[in-house]
């Protein structure tokens, strides 16, 4: 046996790196992960060797825990780690998804059934396809680094307020508050709502399948760094502390021609950065809904490690650029196009460029609004309806504020839904 | 030398077959005499010598403006006929052209300089990559289009290049016989024009990275299948990836229509609106990592909508669309997925099925139902789960039934269902533009 894939872990401020912190609802059990304290703690655990039985001469475990996790901390002949209860036979004893002795008669064992954690770096290594991490609004100083979820198992990490589910925005939203410089690192087919992280969070090479929802970024360093593919970023914040450089988001940083990235971001917000968005080469990827705000490039595709590489495919719609030197850069990009954007104060607009046989690039514009941009397409083909020299889109309060007033000029012209 | 990349043709019904129809701003004094329907000026006369670029008449009348503007020589005593581009005007009498104008010595030249010409059939042999070719508001039949050049585009216009004219005042190019527009290369663009076929398809693409824009797709044909466009780019990491935005589909037969059949899988589908279609969006052999968009469709009164023949090899992203009244399923995905589907932001009202999936393994494929609105849907989701944020309200339509699927003032889905962030992370109603 093995922890189950049904396990739901709890990790809240007030918890202990000691509890069990896990249950099992399938089991048919009670929770007792979602309370700061243990529910029952003993220090004279025994076990014969190899055997799944664990007991207790103090007695007094509840009947219903199974389901729930025992961190079995200490004692001699005791494998540390967390074990799954399967059974109470009586309040002496358990048993558990696996031997915690395996090759010695345990005794003087120290474990802890329920409970949440106060770590999730206490539980990442232990957390198997399937599970769920619920964590509890308030701070974490920790570093973690989740393993891979499967195809039809990811792993979830979930921020909630006062009760799961509660779907937290603003500081309401737990905070991984580490801003050592280093990363948080994940796995693929994973899944992270309602955090706010101050240092990235980084999948290395080849990690695909991540989602990353309603979060926020507010780093010295990236926002997130991700290797793959199936990338969804959706409804999060990206603001760099300090000097404008690094980007907010950077997808497919390495080997691109193995790890094709593929992704959509969409209703984010990038502020402060080199490059808002940075996708390497042979990306297929979606910028929707997206504000960038003050960065030197808003987008850039392929990334600066990638320029000899071409982009295909990509799309920018329905963004709103702000003060940024580029909008856009597509050094060397087939296929892609911008559309439905407003790009308000900047030097270049959709920032085109020959690929290095010299040949012109392919990408095009179609139903923007550039105000007050210098040079609005680079090496751009307009497929219509683009404004060059439009006027001011009136935001409501500019810089805080990016809804349109009603005599906006870019009201009801981009392209949108046909009729019937 | 040959026709100059930047040039743009000009095509209208009053325009004549023997004009030039074309145009670049090669020099300073360049001006583009393209856009009317008489040719500026016809010699009867033009000499050149042996394999010579240089054309002389006694007629004349050159003058420095024409320099960037095609000829066409139409006839003429060893002239190789064609259409040749003026590089510079040298006096009245003489002009030097992009490239030789017949191996021997040539008399009698007919050329007719400037002027559109009137079918864009007749240009298609000559144009060059990046050209353009500007056809204005009309009625065009008898069409044929094979296009076997890369990088050519055309555009619809009303009144002046680039007004984006929509319904009927988007040029109608209506194709003879069994005849469809086929685009056999990459980096085709077509916009804002009617393409009526009677054959299997509207467009047929079978090149990468391939563009249609604001184009209404009406095909006639009485029986056997049609396909409104029919995309098969081949293979490749790189193939595929064609964009479709804002287009109609009016498709007539007894058999199946598809609206967009994507062979590649890989195809960005926005903004287009497909009624009463077989199939709106069939996809099919995306390997290669390959992804898909599929954005603000009104997708009405099919018996499917989108459907996933194959698996969905990396993402398909599904967002901003109304799925209303389809007969069988909205959203069908008939093959095991090693890739991800994310379904959100979407309108799904009185649909046989919202979503299907028929996955034999694994049963949870990763996704995202998330941000929609469901209602009146026999059943919302088959072997898919919902996730957080749908609600089950109805979305309130103006007039679904009459094709008005414009929100009343007080719909759920007004604010709430279209999230973006914020740095405070919180719901932004977006006014779309």
């Amino acid at each position: 046996m093995a922890l189950s894939a049904g396990l739901i872990y709890e990790v809240r401020p007030g918890g202990n790196a000691n509890n069990g912190a896990g249950f099992n609802p399938a089991t048919g059990g009670t929770d007792y992960t979602q309370q700061d304290n243990h529910i029952w703690t003993a220090n004279n655990l025994s076990c014969s060797t190899g055997s799944t039985t664990i007991t207790s001469a103090s007695g007094g475990i509840p009947s219903d825990v199974p389901g729930n996790l025992i961190k079995i901390i200490s004692g001699t002949n005791f494998t540390a780690n967390y074990y799954e209860i399967l059974t109470r036979p009586d309040e002496y004893t358990i048993t558990v998804d696996r031997s915690p002795c395996p090759s010695a008669d345990g005794s003087s064992g120290v474990g802890y059934i329920g409970g949440a954690s106060n770590d999730l770096s206490v539980i990442d290594g232990h957390l198997v396809a399937g599970n769920k991490v619920w964590i509890k609004s308030g701070s974490y100083a920790e570093l973690f680094d989740l393993p891979d979820g499967t195809v039809g198992s990811m792993i979830t990490v979930e921020g909630y307020w006062e009760s799961r589910g509660d779907h937290p925005i603003s500081d309401n939203r737990p905070l991984f508050s580490n801003i050592t410089g280093s990363y948080h690192t994940t796995g693929d087919y994973t899944v992270y709502k309602h955090i706010r992280f101050r240092t990235g969070l980084t999948s290395y090479t080849s990690k695909h399948n991540i989602i990353v929802k309603f979060c926020e970024f507010i780093t010295s360093d990236i926002g997130i760094q991700s290797g793959g593919a199936s990338i969804l970023i959706y409804c999060s914040t990206f603001i760099k502390i300090g000097s404008k450089v690094n980007s907010g988001v950077a997808i497919g940083h390495s080997s691109p021609a193995f790890t094709p990235p593929r992704g959509a971001v969409i209703g984010c917000y990038f502020e402060n950065w080199a490059y808002g968005l940075q996708v390497s080469a042979i990306n297929q990827v979606l910028v929707q809904d997206c504000i960038f705000n003050n960065c030197t490039q808003g987008v850039r595709f392929p990334n600066t490690l990638y320029d000899e590489i071409p982009s295909y495919f990509s799309k920018v719609m329905n963004c709103t650029f702000l003060n940024c030197t580029y909008a856009w850069v597509s050094t060397f990009s087939y296929y892609s196009i911008m559309s439905n954007c407003i790009i308000d104060t900047a030097t270049y607009g959709l920032y085109g460029d020959s690929d290095v046989s010299g040949d012109p690039p392919y990408i095009y514009s179609y139903s923007n609004h550039f105000y007050s941009v210098t040079t609005p397409l680079r090496i751009a083909l307009d497929l219509g309806n683009t404004e060059l020299s439009g006027s001011d889109p009136k935001f409501l309060y500019n810089s805080t504020d990016y809804r349109l007033d009603e005599t906006s000029p870019c009201l009801s012209t981009g392209h949108g839904t046909g009729v019937l | 030398m040959s026709i100059h990349y930047s040039t743009n043709w000009e095509v209208r019904p009053g325009g004549s077959a023997n004009n030039g129809g074309g145009f670049a701003a090669l020099t300073a004094n360049s001006v583009d005499h393209s856009q009317q329907d008489n040719e500026q000026l016809h010699i009867t006369d033009g000499v050149h010598a042996a394999g010579s670029a240089t054309l002389t008449s006694v007629i004349g009348g050159f003058t420095s403006d024409l320099e960037g503007n095609v000829g066409k020589v139409v006839s003429g005593t060893g002239f190789t006929t064609g259409y040749y581009q003026i590089l510079t005007v040298v006096d009245s009498n003489t002009l030097i052209m992009d490239r030789s104008l017949g191996a021997g010595a040539g008399s009698n030249g007919n050329i007719y300089i400037g002027g559109g010409t009137n079918s864009v059939s007749t240009i298609l042999s000559v144009m060059v990559g990046r050209n353009i070719a500007w056809i204005k508001s009309g009625s065009y039949t008898g069409i044929t289009m094979s296009i076997t050049t890369g990088n050519l585009h055309f555009r619809g216009y009303k009144t002046t290049h680039g007004d984006v004219p929509t319904g009927n005042d988007r040029p109608s190019l209506t194709f003879s016989s069994t005849n469809y527009l086929y685009a056999q290369v990459s980096l085709f663009t077509i916009s804002h024009v009617i393409i009526i076929g009677a054959g299997s398809y509207g467009i047929r693409m079978d090149g990468t990275g391939c563009v249609v824009c604001n184009c209404s797709i009406r095909v006639t044909r009485a029986s056997g299948n049609i396909y409104g466009i029919y995309i098969n780019a081949g293979s490749g990491t790189s193939g595929g990836g064609d964009s479709i935005f804002n287009c109609d589909f009016t498709l007539s037969t007894a058999d199946n229509t598809y609206g967009v059949y994507d062979l590649n899988g890989n195809a960005d589908v926005i903004g287009c609106v497909f009624d009463g279609l077989t199939r709106a969006i069939y996809r099919t052999y995306a390997t290669y990592n390959r992804s898909s968009n599929t954005i603000g469709n009104i997708i009405a009164n099919c018996t499917n909508g989108i459907v996933f023949g194959s698996a969905i090899a990396n993402y398909a992203l599904i967002k901003d669309n109304v799925f209303y009244n389809n007969s069988n399923y909205a959203v069908w995905s008939a093959s095991n997925p090693p890739g991800s589907l994310w379904v959100l932001n979407n309108i799904f009202l009185s649909n046989e099925v919202g979503i299907r999936c028929d996955y034999s393994s694994p049963t949870n494929v990763p996704h995202q139902v998330d941000y929609n609105c469901f209602y009146d849907n026999d059943t919302d989701c088959v072997n898919i789960s919902k996730d957080d944020y749908n609600i089950t309200l109805d979305p309130k339509f103006t007039d679904p039934a009459g094709g008005d699927f414009s929100l009343q003032s007080d719909s759920p889905c007004l604010k709430g269902l279209r999230p973006i962030g914020f740095y405070t992370g919180e719901f932004m109603d977006v006014q779309s533009q």
